[in-house]
């Protein structure tokens, strides 16, 4: 039996585990479901986050819109709503908006970025903007040095559109493929030309993130909304139907980069003990990660909560105990291990 | 993330007050750390001299409180059978109420 050098949907269309965008049906959202004047680089949506230099803001939040069954051939509950809150008229050479996702190497890997041969990757997504007119997605690379980016035109206004874009793999430059950053894919609202490419051609650009200079300015107006819906990214160059995952499979995907946890504990110490214990993580970290903590309970420990962590376990200590006899400690954390 | 705060916590760093970020160059917090560093910023101490002699001060009563503890018996037992708690001991005991500061 022999492989043909061209992966074709026919290939991959059964595959499971073929979409390698975490929550690209927007169900998981741990960290709330609205988000105003969200700041550069914050995540909203699991895995989701928003990346941009300009005036302009916008609230990210869920919205309970989508493409219906008979569209998609597949349903969904949710999207993700981008609604400019401070509009900017005026886009500078330095300003741009995006709203993208950062993909582990380890999940890009089999794509072969930086290998040679041709390949291909395919975006799929439903989009439903207010603004209509040519925008653009992006891939880049971690070290932001190579840079795609693709066009795709919103034809009628605050309706749900199906879009899809085959980007042939690039054979060139360095990409990753272990825990750090494999690529970056981005949906542009707008670019200053300091971000602007040729469209369809892998270049050399030290820019965050890339675009045409026929990207719209979706950020121009307080009434504009932007929402994306069931996104996929896959092997081949035929973009297939959606991939829906189990709850528990998604949001176990999501915590491999973020995950709150929570605990109630019974210290019994003497006064002046300063003990030490152990919460275990749900799910094991891409990396070690950032930990924050809550405490509530009783104040025989009146210091704060401090969390040192592995990517499987956090150490966890309150400071030294004050009253005799057993202390309740009800501990909250987050632990962010995000790209 | 808009560093405002930086402290020492075992390897890594206390962010903020609350944020822990690990000394790993996996952790993207981490990354943010350095680059406020090698603006020419410095982290603070992981104690301060108060915290350092607190932390002194609990480790004496906490020795003290178990050595009391440890001898309580002889007063039991003077208390029950009248039999006299040994000199050195009355002499210790006193020494360690002395050095426990509450």
């Amino acid at each position: 039996m022999t492989k043909s050098a061209t992966r074709e949907t026919a290939d991959i269309a059964g595959v499971v585990g073929k979409n390698a965008i975490i929550n690209g049906n927007f169900d998981i959202w741990q960290r709330g479901t609205s988000f105003a004047a969200i700041a550069n680089t914050d995540y909203f949506a699991d895995r989701w986050r928003v990346n941009h230099i300009m005036a302009g803001a916008i609230t990210a939040s869920r919205a309970a819109d989508s493409p219906t069954a008979a569209q998609a051939g597949i349903y969904t509950s949710y999207c993700i709503s981008s609604a400019v809150t401070t509009a900017d008229t005026s886009i500078a050479a330095a300003d741009f908006f995006s709203i993208q996702q950062l993909i582990e190497g380890l999940n890009t890997a089999s794509f072969g970025f930086g290998q040679a041969g041709s390949r291909n990757v395919t975006l799929s997504f439903w989009v439903k903007g207010t603004k209509t007119g040519i925008h653009c997605v992006s891939i880049r690379n971690s070290a932001t040095n190579r840079q795609y980016a693709a066009e795709y035109t919103i034809d009628s206004t605050n309706t749900w559109e199906y879009k899809t874009i085959t980007i042939p793999v690039d054979t060139t430059g360095t990409w990753l493929y272990d825990t750090g950053m494999g690529l970056a894919v981005s949906f542009v609202l707008a670019a200053g030309t300091n971000y602007h490419i040729t469209a369809n051609t892998w270049t050399a650009s030290t820019a965050f993130t890339a675009a045409t200079s026929n990207q719209v300015n979706a950020l121009d107006n307080t009434s504009n909304i932007f929402k994306v819906a069931l996104v996929q990214l896959e092997a081949g160059s035929v973009a297939t139907e959606f991939e829906p995952r189990s709850v528990g499979q998604e949001l176990a995907l999501c915590e491999r980069y973020y995950e709150i946890g929570d605990g109630n504990f019974w210290i019994y110490a003497a006064s002046g003990n300063t003990p030490i214990w152990n919460m275990q993580f749900t799910t094991t970290k891409r990396a070690v990660p950032t930990i924050v903590m809550v405490k509530g309970g009783n104040n025989d420990f009146p210091n704060a909560a401090t969390g040192y962590a592995s990517t499987s376990t956090i150490k966890v200590g309150c400071g030294a105990k004050t009253g005799s006899g057993a202390a309740n400690v009800i501990l909250t954390f987050k632990a962010s291990a995000e790209l | 993330m808009t560093i405002e705060t930086v402290k020492i916590q075992g390897d890594g760093w206390l962010v903020n007050g609350n944020m822990s970020v690990p000394n790993s160059g996996g952790n993207r917090d981490y990354h943010e750390v350095q680059e406020w560093i090698s603006e020419g910023n410095t982290p603070d101490p992981e104690y301060t001299d108060a915290e350092i002699a607190a932390n002194a001060q609990a480790e004496i009563n906490q020795e003290n409180l178990a050595y009391l503890a440890d001898t309580d018996w002889y007063v039991i037992r003077k208390a029950d059978t009248g039999t006299a708690v040994p000199t050195d001991i009355v002499d210790a005991r006193a020494a360690a109420r002395l050095l426990i500061v509450k």
